[in-house]
């Protein structure tokens, strides 16, 4: 493998990066896990491909190995986004106590400062916003995709021999 | 190496999730108790030894062997760096994510009102699993009914996080002591 590949899958990844960051400030798109998949994994991998098809700087299994690369750092980034996204309530909560220092939090003086709002009413707007729930007479179903999501975390879930819901 | 072992490599680098997934299966079954962020972390890590493994017989195959390659294992660490991240990412979203509990609480009775979310997800159980968690895993501890920070791990993780999301455009986060 030569270090045209690292080049390759890296630059790709940092390119993708840099472009999710300007279309974020310009403006965020409203359904974001489709903007993030299209500007993290299916522009790079095309463009990556029409670039190498022009030049073809080494063989077709390094354009693979480049490919790799960039996906596994897409992928590490995208499993990383939710957290910056959602206002993660463990990094507020972690953020409070490291104001406090020494002093701490009681679990009321924490529990006070979510709002049930926070809790269901933000997601479930993100949930409607990307078409993973739908309203329905009497409230909210979940669409086909969501379905599909769900029984593979049920699945994966019920592999590792956890049974309780998480979240 | 010919284009076959090169391939073959790719395949292995590429299937590495499997074999987290794998050790995975089997440390949450031995360590049962422990902290399920703590076992999927070490099954992340000890995933590295299966695909290690499989790519140095297929170095073989080839009459060499990885060290003769140091570009390759700077690519492989790489890849698997970022795959098993993104593996424990996965796993964590199962374990905390609250979109994947809402979409888990819908799917289990067909349909739900907002209201009857909320009720299916109280706001004190989502502190004090949270809360369990953070002393679980060694960055909270308890002293005189007080919650304390005493890692300093996550902290930092999210102060990243809330720099990262200004750099994103979104509102800074806020503790619960009002301040960002």
């Amino acid at each position: 493998m030569s270090g045209a590949v690292l080049v390759w899958g890296i630059g790709a990844f940092v390119i993708a990066l840099a472009a999710h960051i300007v279309w974020w400030r310009v403006r965020r798109p409203r359904s974001d896990i489709a903007a993030l998949l299209l500007v993290l994994l299916v522009a790079p991998v095309t463009l990556c491909i029409g670039l190498w098809y022009r030049s073809r700087p080494f063989d077709g299994v390094d354009l693979l190995a480049a490919l790799l690369l960039h996906v596994s750092l897409a992928s590490a980034y995208i499993q990383t986004y939710p957290a910056a996204q959602a206002a993660s309530p463990s990094l507020q909560i972690l953020l409070g106590l490291g104001a406090r220092r020494a002093d701490g939090l009681t679990l009321d003086e924490l529990s006070a400062h979510f709002s049930q709002d926070h809790l269901v009413g933000a997601r479930l707007d993100d949930l409607l916003a990307n078409k993973l729930v739908r309203p329905v007479e009497g409230g909210y179903a979940l669409s086909a995709s969501a379905t599909a999501l769900v029984r593979f975390f049920v699945a994966f879930r019920a592999l590792l021999g956890l049974r309780e819901k998480g979240g | 190496m010919t284009p076959a072992v090169r391939l073959s490599a790719l395949a292995i680098l590429a299937a590495a999730p499997c074999w987290i997934f794998l050790v995975h299966m089997a440390l949450s079954r031995m360590l049962r108790g422990r902290s399920r962020q703590k076992v999927a972390v070490l099954a992340a890590a000890l995933g590295a030894l299966p695909t290690g493994a499989l790519l140095e017989l297929n170095a073989r195959r080839a009459a060499e062997t990885l060290s003769d390659h140091p570009i390759d294992i700077a690519y492989a660490a790489l890849v698997f760096g970022g795959l098993a991240y993104a593996y424990f990412h996965l796993f964590n979203l199962g374990e905390t994510a609250r979109r994947i509990r809402i979409l888990r609480e819908i799917y289990s009775v067909g349909a739900l009102r907002a209201d009857d979310l909320a009720d299916a997800y109280g706001r004190d159980e989502l502190v004090t699993v949270r809360l369990a968690r953070l002393v679980e895993t060694g960055q909270v501890v308890v002293r005189d009914g007080r919650y304390v920070l005493v890692g300093r791990l996550l902290y930092a993780a999210a102060r990243v996080v809330q720099s990262w999301r200004a750099l994103l455009g979104f509102d800074p986060l806020r503790g619960p002591d009002g301040r960002s």
